[in-house]
């Protein structure tokens, strides 16, 4: 046990804590001291992150913990997969931290942002942190209330206060899923140290997983799916831009990864799920498709990132659902940076459409460069197959996600050849793709290596499970070939009917809506209260003012 | 079907109305050129009291502060009792100004006060259930899609019918409503008559009601409801007045608005309409009684007296000064934009190098083009919106090969864009995206942070290089089968034109230099109603070019001399653009280093770059910054998270049209538009005239627009930058859903403790005798309106620079006390 990289994170939290505690004395308007504050701790918290990951890396994984009574007290985990999520929480800390000083310089409450910011903060750190089923269960149901928090920041708005109120009944759900797993799981092992519980799991194979652990695992993956937005309960998720942009960027890209979290830290035990797995792979895969189809069809620009974040969130599930876990994290962290940049930089999309004033070449529709496209991407999977053993059955899963990277690939050529005449668009296109596709290997050679101790290994798949894979595999394919040859077709009235079911999200959040109330006259509100002046205190004040003219 | 009668002459009399309230509805144009749009352009034949009443009316709109605003301002000694006499007796009310204030009342307004109701709003009395939100919600998600202009990558509308019969096709299909508990919505939808004019004919005859005036009262509450999106609508028609067609989309968009009502009140089985009619006879004699609600009246008679406040600060400020004596021929003469950015500008430059005399004019310099940028298939006005620009002007490189390299470029860049976009926001390939490239937006996070980086190219450098940029021109020549260039008679009528306008017949000094103005912020929807309004929304550099260009052509200045203008032949004009964010003035002189004047030419971009500093410093005051170094100021320009890069034109209460002499010495405060003028050198008034329709039209519109965003920003403004959304390529809206916004963001009227913007209406001050005055407000009735229903005041300057007299409506000029 090593109890530097713990002070590190006590130090990081604390420092986040007092913050949020701080801020409530400085609540107001331009809190000049709490800005300083937050900026240095942020820096700090950067700081300590890339300390305790080179301890990671250089000296091995280790854990924590403090009055700990069968595995309960206080625990932290010091492994790759902990440390990558820190440190990813510390660069998008800082950089909405930084954001919010100028974005809300002047609202009236800004120290009080600032604080629920740094209150948010703190307990993803601490749930990425948690070494022990109490700690992760604790910052579990945290991570929901501060966001809650910031969700109500706007508390006069009805359409924050309904939003949050959809947040709240998921959130709640979310957690009686999670402590029942996790009740379960303490149950049968005696212990919530998350390191005597993967010891002991050594005496199963997937064939003779208890039945208490299953459903512990269907649990935590209920758990999972509730609180990362997957369907059907993503109707909140699309609404929370009610409340300013940084608490946005910071909820897509950190909050939100709460669930793949939760799948990857118990990995080694989510790896023996028979039930549980194919639930992640199926909610997850619809959720994929969901998210992503109708992304395309929104015209405003936050609603369309939060589908999208559905969408990532489902791909991500599922495939922690195959048990690649580490092209699962890669593809969380990576989301992160991206989602975070598009919500911060959602003003200048403006930009974007003010430049698109160019005449584009029509697609030609040729058989021919179809071909090339798909030879070229194929060759492109051979590349792939030979680098990475996909044809080794074990690797299916990781097989899976290069086949999503091969669609992507083959997308981009026939587009770009089958575009009137433009070889050099094709060539340029084929160098892109041969990027795409190079990063992607070292990528998921990196992040295996990094994650090898922290996150289970890939396993063979139940014939259930390589049933599950393949329909999502064949929808996948399908879904993409329509996206190339759509733009070739005559659009239909019957097409179009379809994009406006798509648009509206096949109505799911219209039910949810009717559910909560959304639009009820009688939303409790928060008053917006402005200060008054009497104009009888005025008055003699007025005379004086008047006589002296007068005079 | 159903069968419904109505005559030919009630249904003439319907359109004729449903015109009447569309014209209520101001334009608001796209984001992509955001110019300033008086949002009462509807109501410039009315009174601002009596528009009060009746927006109040229709929308709850508000034109005033809230009461304790005047009262703050009263107990700050910035509105004197005499103010408040003076508002009283104005408003013909015999109070004294103490027993005025004694009676009122504060706190909100009424809660039964007297509205408009559509059968919308008055289902939403019945039921728990916001009808009226929720239609806001719905209208807006259809618009949002119809009208997109490129966000979603699949067109989720029937986007190739028309205004009407798309949304009648969504309505069919979507269901939303049912869900919501509608059973029968889609059902009624069905029946609905496809034809809008039938349509219209059919809803209103369900109103039972034959009063035009109840109807229009009606259709414009609807219209009201999602008063944004109207507003929007009403831009596409102003741009077909503009090609000489009449729009009929306002109309056609309040045909949905009508079927929406209907549909609700049938699918409801409602049966509100002796509540309806008795409540619309109600506010229809309100309004025909002409005296609004005690709260209201109070605040106008308050609003009136902050009005003369301001009205008695500017004059004494102008008053009271000195005047500059007449100088010397100066080295240089800079032409700038009435803006009333450049006023501060100026005068820092003019105290840096006397040498230096300023000009104020409109700032796209009397040329009204439309720019068509390398490689592009769109041409952008680049002229105030009230005109239509009569010449395309492509941008070029001399060199062939390297013009054609460029287009290409741009185009095959385009291409690529869209390639990748539709590969990474496509559904599945999303992912193929994210998973090995997402870690690249890491490091992106940290320069856009720093401002190192800009989020988004900026839409002029997207596909072109820099090395392209600095060869780009204007093409003058005409080129017939891409219709652009500018004959070359129209040329030299151009130069006659600016010249005179611009009061510079004479006198030109060997610099001429045209500075044009734009502004420079990333990660800003709105960012282009910080640029040049008189160039519609863009920045001024491409008619500073033409105009340096047009008027250095010796074959026109040889022409001009035919026309007494007398241009020297060792006279330059070179054009500039001013950047009004990090006040930055770049020249693109092309006087090469070798020239003799290369040296004269170096000392004026030092005094442009000093004045640039004390401008900045200046500036920096106003932003309330905590670190007030000039460096912090410029980095507003690259800071992503900013969402005052700099005021606009928050403040502008003034407008001076007079000769430079007479305000040279104010310090005028950023606030106030300065266009010269030199009455004695206007033959037959002709300049003054165009003064008065062109530019001054143009200032009561941004500072009616600043107005309105102050006192309802939730009407008249786009609300707050941090939930702004932006939606359809097009506009914001605040938060996941509602109504498109309009005007200015409550962050650029408001600096989080104070307005910014104080909500007065425009004096304007004009110096020319007073007849020649009240010739052109009695010529056109655009001026008349703006005088006599008290949207601007209209202040008289003598020649020795005093304010004398003040425009009373109805009566003409009345001297100052």
């Amino acid at each position: 046990m090593r109890s530097d990289v713990a002070i590190y994170a006590f130090l990081s939290i604390g420092l986040f804590v007092l913050i949020a505690l701080v801020s409530r004395l400085q609540s107001g308007g331009r809190p000049t001291l709490l800005k300083q504050l937050s900026l240095w701790t942020c820096v700090i918290n950067m700081m300590l992150a890339v300390l305790t990951a080179a301890s990671v890396f250089i000296l091995g994984s280790s854990e924590f913990s403090w009055f700990s009574y069968e595995g309960l007290g206080f625990g932290f985990q010091f492994d790759a997969l902990s440390v990558i999520m820190w440190l990813m929480i510390a660069i998008l800390g800082f950089v909405v931290m930084k954001f919010s000083f100028n974005y809300l310089d002047g609202d009236s409450r800004q120290g009080a942002f600032l604080g629920r910011l740094a209150a948010a903060i703190a307990s993803v750190e601490l749930l990425v942190l948690g070494g022990n089923l109490a700690v992760i269960a604790f910052a579990w149901v945290l991570t929901s209330i501060s966001l809650h928090r910031l969700l109500l920041f706007y508390s006069n708005r009805p359409g924050a206060v309904i939003a949050a109120r959809k947040k709240f009944i998921v959130a709640r759900m979310s957690d009686v899923f999670l402590l029942t797993a996790f009740w379960q799981i303490y149950a049968y092992f005696g212990t919530g140290d998350l390191t005597t519980i993967f010891n002991g799991l050594a005496a199963f194979s997937e064939t003779n997983v208890p039945f208490t652990l299953e459903l512990a695992m269907i649990l935590l993956a209920l758990a999972a799916i509730f609180k990362s937005a997957l369907l059907p309960t993503h109707g909140w998720l699309i609404e929370v831009m009610e409340t300013p942009t940084p608490v946005s960027a910071l909820l897509h890209a950190g909050l939100l990864n709460a669930g793949p979290f939760l799948i990857l830290r118990m990995s080694e035990l989510f790896s023996l799920a028979s039930y549980g797995s194919i639930l992640l792979i199926v909610v997850g895969g619809f959720t994929a498709m969901f998210g992503s189809v109708v992304f395309m069809t929104q015209t405003s620009i936050k609603t369309a990132l939060s589908f999208s974040s559905i969408a990532h969130m489902g791909f991500s599930l599922m495939v922690c659902g195959l048990g690649a876990f580490s092209a699962a994290l890669l593809h969380l962290v990576g989301h992160s940076f991206y989602k975070a940049h598009s919500f911060l930089s959602s003003g200048g999309v403006i930009d974007i459409i003010r430049s698109n004033y160019v005449q584009l070449a029509v697609r030609r529709g040729s058989t021919l460069s179809v071909f090339v496209g798909l030879f070229l991407g194929i060759g492109v999977l051979m590349v792939l197959a030979n680098m990475m053993g996909l044809l080794n059955p074990i690797n299916l899963p990781i097989a899976f996600v290069s086949l999503v990277i091969l669609l992507g690939s083959i997308r981009l050529l026939i587009t770009a050849f089958d575009t009137a005449n433009r070889l050099q668009l094709g060539l340029i296109v084929f160098a892109l793709t041969s990027l795409l596709v190079t990063c992607f290997v070292l990528l998921e050679y990196g992040a295996t290596y990094l994650l090898a101790e922290s996150v289970a290994d890939m396993r063979l798949l139940s014939v259930s499970q390589q049933a599950v894979l393949m329909l999502f595999a064949t929808l996948f394919t399908v879904l993409v070939g329509i996206q190339v040859f759509a733009p070739l077709w005559k659009t239909t009235d019957r097409f179009h009917a379809l994009a406006i079911h798509v648009k509206n999200g096949f109505y799911i959040n219209t039910i949810f809506d009717r559910l909560v109330g959304a639009w009820s006259v009688n939303i409790p509100v928060a008053e917006q209260t402005d200060k008054q002046v009497d104009p009888k205190e005025l008055l003699p004040e007025l005379r004086l003012q008047y006589e002296g003219q007068s005079n | 079907m159903m069968t419904y009668q109505m005559k030919t002459e009630e249904f003439l009399m319907l359109e004729e109305s449903i015109k009447k309230v569309c014209k209520k509805i101001a334009p608001c144009w796209p984001l992509e050129n955001m110019v300033a749009v008086n949002p009462f352009l509807g109501y410039m034949s009315s009174r601002f009291t009596d528009t009060a009443h009746e927006l109040n009316m229709v929308d709850g709109i508000q034109m005033t502060m809230p009461t304790s605003f005047y009262l703050e301002k009263i107990s700050e000694g910035e509105i004197a009792l005499h103010h408040v006499n003076k508002a009283l007796s104005k408003h013909e009310k015999t109070i004294s100004a103490e027993d005025f204030l004694k009676s009122i009342r504060i706190g909100k307004p009424e809660e039964d006060a007297l509205h408009v109701k559509s059968f919308t709003d008055l289902i939403s009395q019945h039921h728990d259930f916001d009808w009226t939100r929720f239609t806001r919600s719905r209208i807006s998600s259809w618009a949002g899609s119809y009208f997109d202009k490129g966000q979603a990558s699949w067109r989720a509308s029937f986007g190739n019918r028309s205004i009407y019969s798309s949304w009648l096709a969504e309505a069919r299909v979507d269901r939303t409503l049912e869900i919501s508990g509608l059973k029968s919505f889609r059902k009624v939808v069905q029946r609905l008559p496809e034809d809008p004019k039938e349509a219209t004919r059919f809803f209103v005859n369900q109103l039972r009601s034959n009063d035009s005036e109840i109807i229009e009262l009606y259709c414009h509450r609807l219209l009201r409801i999602v008063g944004g999106w109207s507003s929007y609508i009403a831009y596409q028609d102003w741009q077909e007045g503009l090609e000489g067609k009449e729009g009929h989309h306002l109309e056609e968009f309040l045909v949905i608005l009508l079927a929406w009502d209907y549909c609700l009140t049938q699918s409801l089985e409602f049966d509100g309409t002796d509540e309806w009619i008795e409540n619309m006879r109600e506010v229809k004699s309100d309004l025909a009684s002409g005296s609004c609600q005690k709260q209201l009246a109070d605040r106008l008679v308050l609003q009136t007296a902050y009005d003369l406040a301001l009205r008695e600060h500017w004059v004494s400020k102008i008053n009271k000064s000195r005047k500059s004596a007449e100088k010397s021929q100066p080295l240089a003469q800079a032409v700038f934009c009435i803006d009333v950015r450049s006023e501060v500008f100026r005068r820092n430059l003019e105290s840096v190098n006397s040498n230096i005399e300023t000009l104020g004019f409109a700032g796209f310099f009397g040329f009204p083009i439309s720019r068509l940028p390398v490689g592009k298939s769109k041409s952008e006005p680049q002229c105030p919106v009230l005109l239509k620009p009569k010449y395309t002007i492509s941008e070029h490189i001399e060199d062939r090969n390297l013009h054609t390299l460029a287009g290409q470029r741009r185009v095959l860049s385009r291409q690529l864009n869209y390639t990748w976009k539709s590969f990474k926001s496509g559904a599945i390939t999303c992912f193929s995206y994210v998973s090995p490239l997402g870690l690249a937006f890491l490091p992106k996070l940290f320069s856009d942070t720093f401002g190192w980086t800009r989020s988004q190219t900026h839409p002029d450098d997207a596909g072109l290089s820099s090395r392209t940029k600095s060869h780009l021109k204007m093409d003058l020549n005409v080129n017939e089968s891409e219709s652009t260039g500018i004959p070359f008679e129209d040329r030299v009528s151009l130069a006659k034109g600016a010249l005179t306008a611009m009061s510079l017949k004479k006198g030109l000094s060997k610099y001429v230099l045209l500075v044009g103005h734009g502004s420079s912020s990333v990660n800003n929807p709105q960012a282009t109603g910080l640029d040049c309004g008189a160039c519609g929304g863009h920045t001024g550099e491409a008619n500073a070019k033409v105009a340096a260009d047009v008027l250095n052509d010796p074959d026109v200045r040889s022409r001009l001399v035919a026309d007494g203008i007398n241009v020297p032949e060792d006279t330059v004009f070179i054009a500039g653009l001013h950047d009004t964010t990090t006040d930055e003035v770049k020249l693109f002189s092309k006087v090469d280093d070798s020239d003799v004047g290369a040296q004269e030419l170096k000392a004026l971009q030092q005094s442009f770059d000093r004045a640039g500093r004390m401008t900045r410093l200046e500036r920096s005051l106003r932003m309330n910054q905590h670190d007030r170094s000039d460096a912090s100021v410029r980095f507003r320009s690259k800071d992503w998270s900013q969402v005052r890069p700099e005021w606009g034109l928050a403040g502008c209460s003034a407008f001076v049209i007079a000769d430079r002499s007479k305000t040279s010495a104010i310090d005028m405060e950023g606030k106030s538009f300065l266009h010269s003028y030199d009455w004695k050198e206007d033959e037959g008034f002709a300049v003054l005239e165009q003064i008065m329709t062109a530019p001054m039209i143009v200032t009561s519109w941004i500072n009616l627009q600043y107005f309105g965003s102050t006192v309802d920003n939730e009407k008249f403004g786009a609300g707050n930058k941090t939930l702004h959304n932006v939606t359809a390529g097009l506009g914001v809206i605040e938060g996941a859903t509602g109504d498109l916004r309009q005007g200015l963001a409550y962050q650029s009227v408001h600096d989080g403790f104070q307005n910014q913007h104080d909500p007065a209406r425009l004096n304007v001050v004009i110096q020319a005798p007073e007849h020649a005055i009240l010739e052109v407000v009695s010529k056109h009735q655009m001026v008349r309106d703006l005088c006599e229903n008290e949207w601007i005041s209209l202040l008289l300057m003598d020649d020795s620079g005093q304010v004398i007299k003040v425009y009373k409506s109805g009566e003409g000029w009345e001297s100052i006390d």
